[in-house]
């Protein structure tokens, strides 16, 4: 019971003694948004892939690292890849026959390309982790009507903010 | 020359002389009233009762911001809220200035005010307290500065925000800012840029100091219904993973002074 008069006398000296502050709104806010837009620029390197003559029927591969892929604009991109065909020979994402050829990519991303664009590296950042390293790997026609003449192929990486 | 051709001359030369004279004696004086003009009144709590005796209350000459203080005085018939005050004591008192009686008291505040009227003899003007009221507001609340390059600063200019005291005690005022997110992305809030780091800063006079994520002053002593105009600065980072649209806020914080 005394405990009770003493815990209620307490409760009474805060109710007295509080002062009635009202707070309506002690505080305010600005909010702010804003869209970064950035310099979208890549790299890859090394820049050619100069195979020599090869037997028809067979393939050629890079190590899985081989060429580096760099972020080197100031935000994150989406890449993505495609490739040509060559003066006289067709790229085919089947089994190349006459005057047909096929080119993987190598690596954690492993597609084969086409003359078209498909998604590659994703995500690549300009500052963590800007670089992407992966490989190729050719395969050659089961014949060729060329006559042997040098074929020259280019694969293109093209990146947008991602 | 003839007497005539001189006359208006010295005639105009003497009182260039005299109006000279004149300006040299007049001297601007500061005088407060020639004889004692009493204020009194009562000081009430919002709910009736009367503060205790040895409030202060202050007095306050609203045409030249001199001011003077008495407290409150026990009657000795339980009345212990009466104050009383000689405004000749008002350095610059003068008859039909504004005058601006406040008090405080146990987190109650309060002001009444009324022009000196001389020929109604002493005047009565009490004041009813109410609770602190701690209330801010900034116009405009947003900033929507759509799409900025990185590396690159964009600030507004001319006291763009408005931050007003809508409360009725002095209060001073607190400033932070937060990160900026979107989605899972984030940019810091940082002294300078950097790589998914932003720099906030704000003007409030000529120069520019940042914010952080902490609460810092922004401005001291700012009055009831006074307002502090201000400008920010948006310090884009040098890099960002994110081309999202970010958002964050910057907050301000009242209390009392």
């Amino acid at each position: 019971m005394k405990k009770l008069q003493v815990l209620i006398v307490g409760i009474l000296l805060i109710i007295t003694f509080s002062a009635p502050v009202v707070i309506a709104a002690d505080t305010a806010t600005i909010t702010i948004t804003v869209t970064a837009s950035g310099t979208v620029s890549i790299s890859v390197s090394p820049t050619t892939w100069a195979m020599g003559t090869l037997a028809l029927g067979t393939y050629n591969a890079t190590s899985s690292t081989y060429f580096t892929l760099s972020n080197d604009g100031d935000v994150r991109v989406d890449t993505q890849i495609n490739a040509s065909n060559s003066q006289n020979w067709n790229l085919v994402t089947g089994t190349p026959a006459t005057d047909e050829f096929k080119i993987d990519t190598l690596g954690t991303i492993a597609i084969t390309l086409t003359t078209s664009l498909q998604n590659f590296k994703q995500d690549l950042d300009p500052v963590t982790g800007n670089t992407y390293q992966f490989g190729l790997n050719f395969t050659m026609p089961t014949a060729d009507t060329s006559g042997g003449v040098e074929q020259t192929i280019t694969v293109t990486i093209k990146a947008a903010q991602g | 020359m003839s007497l005539v051709g001189l006359k208006n001359p010295i005639i105009m030369a003497v009182s260039l002389m005299i109006l000279l004279a004149t300006l040299l004696i007049y001297v601007p004086r500061v005088i407060s009233l020639d004889n004692p003009h009493y204020f009194y009144g009562y000081v009430y709590y919002q709910n009736g009762t009367g503060v205790p005796a040895g409030t202060v209350v202050t007095l306050t000459d609203d045409n030249n911001g001199n001011s003077m203080t008495t407290t409150t005085i026990d009657l000795g018939n339980g009345t212990t809220n009466y104050y009383q005050a000689d405004l000749s004591q008002i350095p610059g008192s003068a008859d039909g200035d504004l005058i601006i009686v406040n008090c405080s008291s146990n987190g109650e505040v309060g002001e009444n005010s009324t022009n000196i009227n001389i020929s109604l003899g002493s005047q009565q003007v009490d004041v009813h307290l109410e609770p602190e009221v701690l209330n801010i507001s900034i116009v405009p609340s947003q900033w929507n500065q759509g799409t900025i390059s990185l590396g690159s600063e964009n600030s507004t200019s001319g006291g763009y925000f408005n931050l007003t005291n809508q409360g009725n005690v002095i209060i001073n005022v607190l400033i932070k800012g937060s990160n900026a997110t979107s989605d899972g992305d984030i940019w810091y809030l940082n002294n300078t840029a950097d790589y998914n780091k932003f720099a906030m800063q704000y003007n409030i006079s000529s120069s520019w100091n940042a914010i952080t994520t902490s609460y810092a002053s922004f401005v001291t002593n700012l009055n009831k219904g006074n307002s502090q105009l201000f400008d920010l600065k948006l310090i884009m980072p040098t890099a960002s993973s994110t081309t999202n649209q970010m958002s964050f806020t910057i907050t301000f914080k009242a209390v009392k002074a």
